[in-house]
């Protein structure tokens, strides 16, 4: 149970923005994917999730190629949140949450205690009722990521979760709450690939990260293998100073 | 309430006219319609048409505003976006002044061709939009194509009489004056296209979060966007062909229903349908009351009370709008 990319390169407007990726996304597991602005990350989900066409190589989600499954049947297996979600229309912020259901079908009725749950989970129940379009930049981006999260959520294992960098907006207690969240997802069977910027919290909860530089994969392993000081400065620019925690279970980076 | 509202609308905008009948005769008529009197045949023949005309047409043009707005995802668009309006105008401008009625195209008729010019000026802006395939495009394709429609218009009436230039000048106004049972007939398209509509609303839901956010649920947002161009080019080049053009109505009444109901296109489509409906159905009834036995073109009527109002929503209701 994979989403697997093999050899994948994207030239867009004579530029290259992927260079050969081959990376494969397990069931149960967490990838994050970290690197420098303009590294291809956005580029990389574009393509993993089927909105970008590879120039050549090819992306199959459990041995089905892209090009053979219909928009409807792959949104079954896959759901995924763009980097920039804007929305001008006054919709209830539970009503958005529905909206994650459109694959399925179903009443608003009967997906009620779904949303409702996965609500709570992300600290949005107070808002159900609000306006999508009077709220914050991180009470919009949890609305958003709560919608993903509804399209898949009685699909797992099975299912495959996209999201282009879901924490930006997010204050702390949230973040925690959604990287937890992710977590207990995983358990369940779910591949969830994510696109970070904050590298000790992408370390402290990814199965794995993949570090990529100028659209080649730099390295990929636990984030011990991938987080060496040398690899930080050649793909950032920053040289890190690598704190171990005291329970010895983790490093942290100071930069 | 809107329907309540819609009918008792239509039964009190029967009575009213330059034509003085009794709200008894009104109701007689379905007592006793045996019984062709004068004011049977004004009712019958001529308000009658004219009121169904104008919640046919009303409820067609809000309901192709709403789902337009959903498709460019733009609160602001409107269904003269894709230039159908402007294509109508230039080709009943042409109809009228080149006076094409006894040349082969003559068969068209002034209505005919304001529709053909519609439609192909819509098929235009489909293709040119679609050639980069945005959202974004599409508009651009749509501005362009509407100031060249427009500028043949001026290029037009500078090429007409006076009394072909006051015809073309009044077809743009908009008017349910020639409102009969054929028209009535003609309009019945307005209805299906309506509920054809109607079945995309879960999918103008979420095509509003995005393009690529719609296709990653399950949607294929460029034919879904031909499809709604198409029904709307329909229903506005089929009411532009038999009424001429009533400003407003499709821009004002789906932020109303947004307002006070909900952004939910299961709601926003058919009740923009009814609040339309009964908006130009009162528009046209006033429009013929206040300077009887003369008649102020509707059109008039809904830009002159439409635009104040959205300049009033645009002012006070600017966060709920999302603006």
């Amino acid at each position: 149970m994979t989403l697997c990319a093999e050899h994948c390169s994207l030239i867009y407007t004579g530029k290259t923005l992927l260079r050969d990726i081959s990376l494969q996304l397990q069931s149960g597991e967490l990838l994050a994917v970290v690197g420098p602005n303009g590294a291809g990350k956005s580029s990389l989900v574009g393509l993993l999730a089927g909105t970008t066409t590879p120039t050549t190589g090819s992306v199959r989600l459990d041995e089905d190629f892209y090009g053979d499954m219909t928009l409807a049947s792959r949104a079954k297996r896959l759901a995924v949140l763009p980097q920039n979600t804007s929305l001008e229309f006054p919709f209830k912020v539970d009503e958005i949450i529905q909206m994650g259901r459109m694959p399925h079908g179903g009443s608003a009725r009967l997906n009620a205690p779904m949303r409702a749950e996965i609500a709570t989970q992300l600290g949005l129940e107070v808002l159900l009722e609000r306006v999508y379009t009077s709220l914050s930049g991180g009470e919009k981006q949890r609305t958003q990521i709560a919608r993903v999260l509804c399209q898949l959520w009685d699909c797992l294992p099975g299912g495959y979760l996209l999201f282009d960098e879901p924490t930006a907006a997010l204050d702390i207690a949230h973040q925690v709450l959604f990287m937890n969240l992710l977590g207990q997802l995983t358990k369940k069977g779910a591949g969830v690939l994510l696109v970070m910027h904050d590298i000790n919290l992408a370390a402290r909860y990814a199965d794995r990260l993949l570090l990529l530089k100028e659209g080649e994969v730099v390295a990929t392993g636990s984030p011990e293998e991938v987080l060496t000081t040398d690899r930080i400065k050649a793909a950032f620019g920053v040289t890190p100073e690598i704190v171990q925690l005291q329970d010895g279970s983790r490093q942290w980076l100071l930069y | 309430m809107m329907i309540v509202g819609l009918c008792g609308a239509s039964v009190t905008a029967m009575f009213l006219g330059s034509a003085s009948i009794s709200m008894a005769q009104v109701l007689s008529l379905f007592n006793q319609p045996s019984n062709p009197d004068f004011a049977q045949t004004i009712l019958l023949q001529i308000r009658l048409p004219r009121v169904l005309l104008s919640v046919i047409v009303g409820a067609g043009i809000a309901a192709a505003g709403a789902a337009i707005q959903g498709i460019f995802r733009n609160p602001l668009a409107d269904p003269a976006l894709i230039g159908v309006s402007s294509g109508a105008a230039l080709f009943a401008a042409g109809f009228m002044v080149l006076n094409l009625q006894n040349s082969t195209w003559g068969f068209l008729g002034l209505a005919g061709s304001a529709f053909v010019g519609g439609f192909v000026t819509t098929l235009l802006v489909l293709k040119v939009g679609q050639r980069s395939g945005t959202m974004a495009s599409l508009l651009l394709a749509g501005v362009a194509v509407n100031a060249i429609a427009a500028a043949g218009v001026g290029l037009l009436s500078y090429l007409s009489s006076d009394l072909q230039l006051r015809s073309v000048a009044f077809w743009a106004l908009g008017s349910f004056n020639g409102a009969d049972w054929a028209s009535v007939r003609l309009a019945l398209l307005i209805p299906i296209v309506v509920l054809l509509l109607f079945f995309d609303s879960q999918k103008l839901n979420a095509v509003t979060l995005g393009d690529i956010e719609a296709t990653h649920l399950g949607i294929n947002v460029p034919r879904l966007r031909t499809r709604i161009v198409l029904y709307t080019a329909v229903i506005t080049g089929t009411s532009v062909a038999l009424v001429g053009i009533i400003a407003f109505i499709g821009l004002v009444v789906p932020h109303l229903i947004r307002l006070t109901m909900s952004s939910n296109h299961r709601t926003v489509i058919p009740a923009s349908a009814l609040l339309g409906a009964l908006l130009v159905l009162l528009a046209d009834t006033l429009g013929r009351v206040i300077i009887a036995p003369a008649e102020l073109p509707v059109g008039i009527l809904t830009a002159l009370l439409g635009g104040p109002f959205f300049i009033y929503l645009l002012v006070s209701q600017k966060h709920r709008l999302g603006l």
